[in-house]
């Protein structure tokens, strides 16, 4: 072993913070740690929050009731008329719309920046979209709860690498959903349209599981994941309607898709892309499913 | 109680600081980042103190709150400016005051930065921590064939880099 780098190693390991700063630091970390109680809810407030929440929910309730009541006498007369694109839902809690400048826009919890869009737009708008925007993806979504055309856009901004584009029939135009990601992530998008439901057009749902690639990925992805943790290298999912025969499933469905398993244990399982440039070991346990990424072939 | 376990973890960080801050300087090569992380490091110890089963080692347990907060910093700077088919963006190295006249030493971590972050793990836990291949499992939750393969991996581009800059340095596999 060359000693000029076993030097550069030594120094390395030999280096030693300067020590006032340690004590800087600690004083940091104890005040922190102080503060840590105060961060916590105050037991007495308990009893009044309960409260609060009962007047919430009878608030709520009433507003309800009183809407519906309005409304009963009321002709309905938007039966047979085109989906109100404002009146939607989805499993993806966080994620709500306000109104904003020709159509909704989306915005997750504690987020200021919008994460997405809503509007209507007609055909030739929808052509002009496609046409001009820089899609690298263009993908009717099977099975879907409503048919729907997706595309992938290449966004070059710094909070925005892909915008999905989501286009859904309606009378003579579309409905035009917009997602940003990494602002939600890829997992997130899949969910809100694979539980989307109109007010008054039922959503089609499908028996079976349905999967998707996440961005330009060949990994393929059950729809309805909720991510856990987000690595490089690494992602954990919470996969609440996931069980142990939806895993055997999922791990045919793989292997049908072109990769190929190299090693098996247990419900541990490794894949090979067909070129052989990307490994993925893919776990189940505890209704979380855990993704391993490795590129062999990678130049540094 | 909370006493105690203040107490207990200044203990923490009187025994384990040098081994954390080196850890998080060398993954970040950012002196004022590393000392925020390092900061985050002790008070999630403190906070996660009671589920600490004490079946690792204490500094191993350190190392993998590290290496979790180290991993969430490059995703969002991946975030932040990130395009799919890039490689990770290389940290900027503002650490050169902390090594005067060693430009050997600077060079070299600057290599480690170019590195991908499995490899920068893998590499500054074996080389400059001196952890065992099971320490090394144990912290990034990789079986320990990984771990053999991803350092033996790191250690042939380090090896690589430092022959495209000086046509001539050596850098061996250690085990």
């Amino acid at each position: 072993m060359s000693k000029h780098f076993d030097d550069q190693w030594k120094h390395l390991q030999q280096f030693q913070p300067p020590s006032h700063e340690k004590e800087q630091l600690k004083r940091r970390i104890l005040q922190t740690i102080q503060e840590e109680p105060v961060k916590k809810s105050p037991g007495f407030l308990l009893p009044l929050r309960g409260i609060v929440t009962t007047c919430l929910l009878v608030l709520i309730c009433g507003s309800f009731l009183w809407l519906i009541l309005q409304q009963s006498g009321e002709p309905q007369t938007a039966s047979n008329s085109s989906i109100d694109y404002e009146k939607f839902s989805w499993e993806l809690e966080d994620v709500y719309s306000k109104k904003a400048d020709g159509g909704l826009e989306l915005f997750q919890e504690k987020q200021s920046v919008p994460v997405g869009t809503v509007k209507e737009v007609t055909e030739e708008e929808m052509k002009t979209i496609t046409a001009q925007l820089p899609m690298y993806v263009e993908k009717k979504l099977e099975h879907f709860p409503y048919p729907t055309t997706m595309y992938i856009e290449h966004v070059k901004m710094i909070d925005t690498a892909l915008r999905y584009h989501f286009f859904i029939p309606n009378k003579e135009k579309w409905i035009y959903f917009t997602f940003d990601y990494p602002k939600l992530e890829y997992a997130e998008i899949f969910h809100a349209m694979s539980t989307l439901a109109f007010e008054g057009k039922k959503p089609y749902s499908h028996d079976e599981q349905l999967y998707v690639n996440h961005g330009y990925g060949l990994m393929l992805f059950p729809v309805g994941l909720n991510p856990y943790s987000i690595t490089l290298y690494k992602e954990i999912y919470y996969w609440d309607k996931g069980s142990d025969k939806a895993y055997s499933k999922y791990i045919e469905t793989l292997l049908t898709s072109g990769w190929k398993k190299i090693a098996s244990d247990g419900k541990r399982h490794t894949f090979v892309s067909v070129d052989g440039n990307e490994e993925i070991i893919v776990r189940w346990g505890g209704k979380y499913l855990t993704y391993e990424f490795d590129y062999p072939n990678r130049e540094e | 109680m909370d006493n105690e376990k203040r107490h207990l973890v200044m203990e923490w960080y009187e025994s384990y600081y040098d081994d954390v801050y080196r850890f998080i300087l060398y993954m970040l090569g950012d002196k004022q980042l590393c000392e925020d992380f390092v900061h985050d490091t002790f008070v999630r110890a403190y906070t996660a103190a009671e589920r600490f089963d004490r079946r690792s080692s204490v500094k191993t347990w350190l190392f993998s709150i590290a290496k979790h907060l180290v991993l969430d910093e490059f995703r969002k700077r991946k975030r932040r400016k990130l395009f799919p088919f890039e490689q990770e963006i290389p940290s900027s190295l503002n650490v050169e005051q902390l090594f005067e006249n060693k430009e050997a030493v600077i060079e070299l971590m600057s290599d480690i930065q170019k590195l991908k972050p499995n490899y920068r793990l893998v590499i500054i836990l074996k080389m400059v921590e001196d952890c065992s291949t099971k320490e090394i499992s144990n912290i990034l939750d990789w079986s320990e064939e990984k771990v053999r393969k991803t350092l033996s991996r790191a250690l042939h581009s380090l090896r690589k880099m430092s022959r495209k800059e000086e046509g001539g340095g050596q850098i061996e596999q250690t085990f």
